[in-house]
């Protein structure tokens, strides 16, 4: 029968291994395992930039499209359940969890509707990375000038005298460079990747990350209906689980190896952080916990349930 | 196929005199709807009319522009070239070779040639028309100085490039060190030249007293202190180039006041000025943007790559070929999504010829610069025609003309020269 | 509509554009000067710049359409006379109508699909349709300045 091409945004650098290694390997499988019918082709350039992603495929600018839920601020509240601190300890793991909580319990109250969800995950957790004085304790935090991605984090640490400084990635490296700040909250894989590990000279690692990011994996909706239901099928077998679990490996996998090279370098200036941090950070972002339930009942979910259930799938993997 | 008839009518539209963003865009829109209905299509008209313009990267357009037309309409911008004038006005071509000197030197605090071709040509060409310059030579000059600030670092140009290709950013800054210095001595050489064929339009003056000299530099204080604060401010961290185009603006008021200048109705002038430049210059943004979704949704850049391969070229062959489709695209694309379009389908093919990538990245930035100022279609010469509305586009081409053969002429030194590029990061 | 609205529009738009282009220098300078002396950056200047952009873009609009000030190629003006110029002028004008109508109304397709979407700005906390809808109101102001402004056009040939 005929062949459906289908195209996807690639926004992110082509040669990334979430790209090569995860979505171009499963676009590739999805081509063998429909013997030829679907085939699905990355775009020459972005279609559609990285806050729009969600919308260019409900749209049919673009048919497959990968992306982080907080490119959109406030589109996706649910989504900021996995965001939370210290639960990510192993992306795989948590991705796994987090796919079956969004069946169980964000898909039923219409999250991600106008579309067809071939996974969700999540990414590495984030750390501390600071370029000239390292934090031990949260008094050392105060004054500095962190640069954050989400306003969570920005509300969280101001309660710890933290000067949160909000700027895109493609920035960071000439903020740092230049002193314009003192250090990061990232993941020690986004680290290295952007190539600013060069500026960094401490890291307190925050077990189960300081954040993490939601992202998701989807298809334009008629499209999925000009597929055979049989090759439907063959496609949900590739993602689902399986394909959340392959991202959220990779990037575990690339965590580990950013973080052997970090401490290679750094020795003793990569620590874990100390109890006395940690129960900081835990009282400084319960507001936001609280705050994320209220949003969830708007959303018809019990947000409590469905936190309960994640950390009970985490649990059970261990 | 089809997108090669987009071509032709893209191209009937324009010499019609369509407005070069309602033609990109309208062919754009009809081409998506052709590839991807009218509900894509339309979709993205609207994402890219908005998101383009709610952007922060996009703000250093208007800003750099003010900051030029403060400088321009107080008086400072006449100070520093009388100054250089004193100088070095005697030699010919003097004040041309200025120019492209002070496009130089703003190109290592503005990573982009809309910007520095839209600066320079509020502070060069009044004083070049008053020393007697033809507006031909005048422009030509801004136009193809305006371009040393793709290659010179910082350049967006080169960040782009080197996230797209995994290649060192560093590295492809100081590559592009030396093809940079290049472009600006080829430039005075052809100032040069053209100074001899044509010494009418580009007259040296009289040799300024000692005395004079003295008094004229003298008078470069406040320009130099402006400059020192942008790009001191840069150098020793205080903040990145976008801010230094605002703290530019407020200081240029700022010295204004000092100057006892200040005055309400020349800043609202500037004011006006620059949003009207702005907007046009956004507007044609947005039309390129849209024509690049079209050339992408097309599958264009695979087919060319189809097409190379069928070739069985070498490597110097395939970069000929690369280079006449950067020529071609140029017309009608601004240089970033020229390179985003175009660089992840070219670079894999030469990278597995042996290339090496950060040499690749210097000829495209090259080869991209070469297609913002030659005719027919070329952005940094509609730039110079929205800010100097009096120009005939037709005068801006002639002008930049002896530029393009310069450009041409480095880069086929680049490409037949390796080491040019890849001396200093060996 | 009468000439006096028209008036009122033409300078308020000039206004508007004036005061955003200056906020954005402003809020800047403010941002770098709070950030380097006295560590207290403004976390929304971002924001605060792009939304001015796009508001400095639509409502400078307004002029650029009244006064054609759209870049165009005019390598082959001269052959563009007589009434062979003027066909060509109205076809020109169409071709802009046509596309700026339908820009106008995809703006305000933007407007519907962010309200659904529900998206806010990071930092301001203000929720994105309503910068949208601010945008798309100045589009269709400078529209009207696209239509009102053809017969003065014509006279230039
Ligand atoms: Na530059
Ligand atoms: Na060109």
């Amino acid at each position: 029968s005929e062949t459906l091409t289908l195209r996807y945004n690639q926004w992110f650098p082509p040669t990334h291994w979430s790209q090569v290694d995860g979505l171009l390997k499963f676009f590739k499988q999805v081509e063998d395992a429909t013997e030829g019918r679907v085939k699905i082709r990355p775009s020459a350039k972005p279609l559609a930039p990285p806050t729009r992603n969600y919308q260019a495929v409900v749209n049919g600018v673009a048919d497959v499209a990968w992306g982080p839920h907080g490119y959109t601020p406030g589109a996706f509240p649910l989504s900021e359940m996995v965001e939370f601190p210290f639960d990510n300890l192993d992306a795989e793991k948590s991705s796994k969890a987090y796919w079956r909580t969004f069946n169980k319990y964000f898909k039923p109250s219409g999250m991600h509707d106008d579309v067809v969800t071939l996974a969700v995950h999540v990414t590495s957790g984030g750390n501390l990375h600071t370029k000239d004085s390292a934090i031990v304790s949260a008094k050392d935090l105060d004054g500095l000038k962190i640069r954050v991605q989400t306003p969570v984090v920005s509300n969280a640490l101001k309660e710890l005298n933290v000067i949160p400084i909000s700027g895109s990635l493609v920035e960071l490296r000439e903020f740092l460079s230049r002193g314009v700040i003192d250090g990061t909250a990232l993941s020690d894989e986004l680290l290295t990747g952007f190539k600013v590990d060069k500026y960094i000279n401490h890291v307190t690692q925050i077990p189960g990350g300081l954040y993490s990011n939601s992202a998701f994996i989807i298809m334009n909706k008629d499209k999925w209906e000009m597929i055979s239901p049989a090759d439907q099928a063959a496609i949900m077998d590739l993602a689902g689980e399986k394909l959340s679990a392959l991202m959220g490996k990779l990037w575990d996998e690339n965590d580990v190896k950013a973080r052997a090279a970090l401490k290679a370098r750094l020795g003793a200036e990569y620590r874990v952080a100390s109890p006395e941090l940690i129960s900081s950070l835990t009282t400084v972002f319960a507001p936001a916990r609280e705050n994320w339930l209220k949003e969830a009942e708007k959303e018809g979910v019990d947000g409590q349930q469905a936190m309960d259930y994640y950390k009970s799938e985490l649990e059970a993997m261990k | 196929m089809i997108i090669l008839i987009t071509f032709v009518v893209l191209f009937a539209l324009l010499f019609l005199r369509v407005p070069i963003a309602v033609a990109t865009g309208s062919v754009g829109v009809l081409g998506l709807a052709y590839y991807q209905g009218w509900g894509a299509a339309l979709s993205q008209l609207g994402s890219i009319a908005s998101e383009t313009v709610i952007s922060y990267e996009f703000a250093v357009i208007p800003l750099f522009i003010l900051m030029g037309n403060i400088v321009a309409k107080s008086g400072l911008a006449e100070e520093l070239y009388a100054a250089t004038y004193a100088l070095i006005g005697h030699m010919r071509g003097g004040l041309a070779i200025t120019t492209i000197g002070a496009c130089g030197g703003f190109s290592t605090f503005c990573g982009s040639s809309f910007a520095t071709a839209a600066t320079m040509s509020k502070i060069a060409y009044p004083s070049m028309i008053r020393y007697g310059y033809s507006q031909e030579v005048a422009t030509g000059v801004i136009a193809a100085g305006g371009t040393l600030g793709i290659l010179i670092p910082p350049s967006i140009a080169l960040v782009f490039y080197g996230i797209i290709t995994e290649t060192d950013i560093g590295q492809l800054f100081v590559a592009g060190v030396i093809p940079g210095l290049i472009g600006i001595v080829m430039y005075c050489l052809a100032i040069i030249v053209i100074s001899y064929l044509k010494p009418g339009s580009c007259p040296s003056g009289e040799k300024a007293t000692f005395k004079e000299r003295f008094a004229a530099i003298r008078q470069l204080w406040a320009f130099s202190m402006l400059v020192s604060i942008v790009l001191g401010g840069i150098y020793f961290g205080f903040f990145s180039p976008t801010e230094s185009a605002a703290v530019g603006v407020v200081g240029a008021i700022f010295l204004t006041f000092l100057r006892g200048k200040f005055d309400w109705q020349r800043m609202r002038d500037a004011l006006e000025d620059s949003a009207v430049t702005s907007v046009s210059l956004i507007a044609i943004l947005i039309g390129s943007l849209i024509f690049a979704n079209l050339v992408n949704v097309s599958n264009f850049p695979y087919d060319v790559v189809d097409w190379i391969d069928s070739l069985g070229f070498g490597l110097l062959g395939v970069l000929f070929v690369i280079i006449a489709i950067y020529l071609l695209l140029g017309a009608v694309l601004e240089s970033i999504s020229m390179l985003l379009l175009t660089v992840p389908v070219f670079y894999p093919i030469v990278s597995s010829m042996g290339m090496d990538l950060i040499w690749f990245g210097i000829v495209v930035v090259v080869a991209t610069e070469i297609s913002l100022i030659s005719p027919p279609v070329g952005l940094n010469c509609f730039v110079l025609k929205s800010v100097l509305p009096d120009v005939e586009l037709k005068t801006i081409f002639k002008g930049v003309f002896p530029f393009v053969v310069a450009d041409l002429f480095r880069l086929a030194l680049i490409v037949l020269v390796p080491s040019i590029s890849l001396i200093l990061v060996q | 509509m009468p000439l006096s609205v028209l008036k009122v529009l033409e300078v308020l738009c000039s206004k508007i554009a004036i005061v955003a282009a200056l906020l954005m220098a402003l809020v800047i300078f403010v941002d770098v000067v709070g950030r380097t002396v006295f560590d207290t950056p403004l976390g929304f200047s971002y924001e605060v710049v792009s939304i001015s952009l796009a508001i400095m873009f639509y409502s400078g609009l307004y002029h650029v359409h009244k006064t054609k000030g759209h870049i165009t190629i005019d390598l082959l003006d001269k052959f563009y006379v007589g009434t062979f110029g003027k066909i060509i002028f109205w076809f020109v004008y169409l071709i802009e109508c046509v596309f700026y109508t339908t820009l106008v109304i995809t703006l305000f397709m933007q407007v519907e699909e962010s309200y659904k979407f529900g998206d806010v700005f990071l930092f301001l906390g203000v929720m994105k349709w309503k910068v949208l809808l601010a945008v798309s109101v100045f589009a269709l102001i400078a529209w009207v300045s696209l239509f009102v402004s053809a017969p003065k056009r014509n006279s230039g040939f």
